[in-house]
């Protein structure tokens, strides 16, 4: 066995077992820290490459432009031609249902139709419902309220706001919106249209305000009300809170 | 006169260079640097906290049926304790660095993930520093880093590899061959024979080809095996030789006869032609990892060309004494690729004559044994060349070339390019809270019960497969994020109005 010296002539004492402790805590420590730098700064660097690559996916599959901005409105589905109006009168209950892809929905914006005219004042209710189960046959009322048709404009956007919902990405959610029983001398409505992608219809019942819509487009349409064609859909924009992911 | 502080630094800085000479110690190193080049690599897993496939349906498992039911019982052909033991290792993760919040789950079992493939892919670097130079231990390591998957397919499948547990079992291959090389050359006493059993008794508990491979252990006994009575109950007596047997065991009692598998249920039953069976044993396999550059051109008559070729190299060129390791990778390729061509036909489909390398996760596992030989006839190569100074640095440069080639070729985080959609993938947190609402609590055989210790959740929107956390996970997660969302629907109705 060699003895190695140093530079002042006295022989070099190895390295104790604190020392090497000690040297062992340094060097993992240094690791570590040099892993989790490592790691946040991919992260970093992946992150926003990620969320524009999954925006991207996202509008493929939806139709949808990419990068809708914050606080940006989004459309359920591309709309096509004009089909025609559907009156909100005579206790008639339109039930649309939409995917939310984003956090923060804080409101909609509803395309109407008034007929040149100023609608007269006439009882709308408007429900929120939440989707759930595995067939999204649960419904939970999350948001709901009341529209007032006097302030519609012709071919203009009824906006409905609320209290932003914080984790709507994935969800499913429906609208509901219930006329009141009777006719308003001057009544909204609102256009369906034509879906440029594969879209649940809205369903549309007429007569009974305050039943629901059924569980299904299997049922029969009711009388008074044209049925609804496959692939149409309503003019429904999403509102996101800014902050919204 | 000594100083004492000079003395004391001398001593530390000695004693931190043997830290950082030390096996242990660079195996770690090595370890963790390929977990963020994993990570770097496809950062969906960690990103979108999706749990993916098989993924979901073991955390299930392991929450409602035990671990060990789970690793022996979640298949009816295999067992899987090595991917048990990685979700298990995400579960525990997440219970302690996360609090136990059930939606961080995903991303810890992604880390968990990434870490296994880094350990198993640094294992040369601990194992086998005695048998290949550092330089060649590098190329190793950089080469299965960076292991193409999926840059010749329409989709990049590296994300449905890396960073989930539950196409880990394929890694369990690579392994085994490096622990068996290791037990053969470098093994010599019983506390260095049973950690090393130990890990083979995991690969042949998690992917029964592994079981095929045991046998090689026997190789140095052979001599004394099949001489005089006296050698072998000496043999007997010998702690390493007796940890082997008590492998042998343990395999048999925790696999029992593996099963062949059916098809795929989606995929038609198919019989592979000469073409498609040297398109998947051959080139796929065994070339790929080498050629890789130039796999859109190779066609039955070229893969064969070029196999009899690299034949020829490793019987002219390769060292005798690698000669059984050069082998045993062969033969490891060879029973996979056997094995690939009798029980999943339809993968020669999806191949597509060399228009694809897809799915490549029933291939990545041989490929790095491949890259491993590779690297070995590459170090017998330039050690015929040392009298050759200027080209004995040539075989490690072409080696390390192609593996930077293959980092440089890598499509930056493709996941537009996936066949998974991933939008949508993150509501995990808002389907539990679906679940909870809905009151879709369930006992641990999936029945409802409203007093089940379970809550059923959704994991992606449209997928009618979903998850089964303990409910009070689930509620206490919930809690400790502590979202305005429940007083939000609470408060329903806030007044409506019209512009």
């Amino acid at each position: 066995m060699t003895t190695t010296v140093n530079e002042t002539g006295m022989p070099d004492s190895p390295p104790s077992a604190l020392h090497v402790f000690v040297a062992w805590l340094v060097c993992l420590a240094g690791l570590g820290l040099a892993t989790f730098a490592a790691f946040r700064t991919v992260e970093a660097l992946a992150r926003p490459a990620f969320e524009r690559q999954r925006s991207i996916a996202a509008s493929e599959a939806t139709g949808r432009r990419p990068g809708v901005g914050l606080g940006a409105d989004e459309a359920i589905a591309r709309i096509g031609a004009f089909l025609w109006p559907i009156e909100l009168a005579d206790g008639v209950v339109i039930r649309q249902e939409f995917d939310v892809h984003r956090d923060g929905l804080a409101g909609l914006r509803l395309r109407t139709v008034t007929w040149h005219e100023t609608p007269a004042a006439h009882a709308i209710r408007w429900s929120l419902q939440e989707l759930s189960g595995s067939q999204w046959q649960d419904r939970t009322v999350v948001r709901s309220g009341m529209l007032d048709p006097t302030a519609a404009a012709d071919w203009g956007y009824a906006e409905i706001r609320f209290d932003p919902i914080p984790a709507t990405a994935g969800g499913r959610y429906a609208l509901k919106i219930v006329a009141a029983d009777g006719r308003p001398a001057r009544a909204m409505g609102l256009p369906l249209f034509e879906a440029l992608e594969p879209h649940e219809p809205p369903l549309v019942r007429s007569g009974s305000a305050d039943e629901g819509i059924g569980d299904g487009s299997a049922e029969p349409p009711p009388a008074g009300v044209r049925p609804i064609p496959a692939n149409t859909v309503l003019d429904v924009r999403l509102i996101h809170a800014a902050g919204g992911s | 006169m000594r100083e004492p502080c000079s003395d004391h630094a001398r001593r530390f800085r000695a004693a931190v260079g043997a830290v950082c000479r030390s096996p242990r110690f660079q195996f770690l190193a090595a370890t963790l640097a390929a977990t963020v080049i994993f990570f770097a690599r496809a950062p969906v897993a960690f990103m979108a906290p999706l749990l993916f496939a098989e993924d979901r349906a073991w955390t299930t498992q392991l929450v409602t049926r035990g671990f060990w039911e789970t690793a022996f019982h979640a298949r009816e052909d295999y067992c899987i304790l090595g991917n048990a033991i990685v979700v298990w290792l995400g579960m525990q993760a997440c219970e302690w660095f996360c609090g136990g919040d059930v939606f961080e789950l995903p991303r810890c079992l992604a880390l968990v993930s990434y870490l296994v493939m880094g350990a198993a892919v640094s294992l040369p670097v601990l194992l086998l520093r005695r048998q290949l130079r550092p330089v060649y231990l590098l190329a190793a390591w950089l080469l299965a880093c960076f292991l193409p998957l999926g840059i010749h397919s329409a989709s990049w499948s590296g994300f449905e590899i890396l960073g989930r547990a539950i196409n880990l079992g394929y890694v369990f291959l690579f392994i085994a061959f490096v622990l068996i090389w290791h037990r053969i050359a470098n093994v010599t006493t019983a506390s260095q024979a049973v950690p090393v059993d130990l890990g083979l008794l995991v690969c042949t508990a998690t992917n029964p080809l592994c079981i095929a491979m045991l046998p090689a252990t026997v190789w140095p006994y052979r001599g004394r095996l099949f001489a005089t009575r006296a050698s072998r109950s000496l043999l007997l007596r010998d702690p390493v030789f007796a940890s082997l047997c008590v492998l042998a065991v343990g395999c048999l009692v925790v696999n029992g006869v593996p099963e062949p598998r059916g098809h795929e249920p989606e995929m038609p039953a198919a019989s592979v032609g000469f073409d498609a069976a040297v398109e998947m044993g051959v080139a796929r396999s065994l070339l790929y990892p080498l050629v890789w550059p130039i796999y859109h051109r190779l066609g039955t008559v070229s893969t064969l060309s070029i196999a009899a070729l690299a034949a020829w190299c490793l019987w002219r060129f390769g060292h005798p004494r690698h000669r059984l390791v050069v082998a045993g990778g062969l033969a490891t390729v060879g029973m996979v690729s056997i094995v690939l061509i009798t029980c999943r036909p339809e993968v020669g489909i999806l191949l597509d004559g060399y228009r694809s390398t897809f799915p490549d996760r029933y291939f990545y596992g041989q490929n790095l044994v491949v890259t491993l030989v590779a690297v070995v006839f590459a170090a017998d190569v330039a050690e015929r060349l040392r009298d050759r100074p200027r080209m004995a640095w040539l075989p490690a440069a072409a080696l390390i070339g192609l593996a930077l080639a293959a980092a440089v070729r890598e499509p930056a985080w493709p996941v537009a390019d996936s066949q998974f959609l991933l939008a949508g993938d993150d509501c995990f947190e808002s389907g539990a809270r679906r679940a909870l609402h809905g009151r879709q609590f369930v006992d641990a055989a999936r029945n409802p019960d409203p007093r089940g210790p379970f809550v059923e959740v959704t994991v992606q929107a449209g997928c009618e497969k979903s998850l089964l956390l303990p409910r009070e996970s689930v509620v206490r997660s919930l809690a400790m994020r502590q979202s305005p969302r429940d007083a939000a629907i609470r408060t329903a109705a806030t007044p409506a109005h019209v512009r």
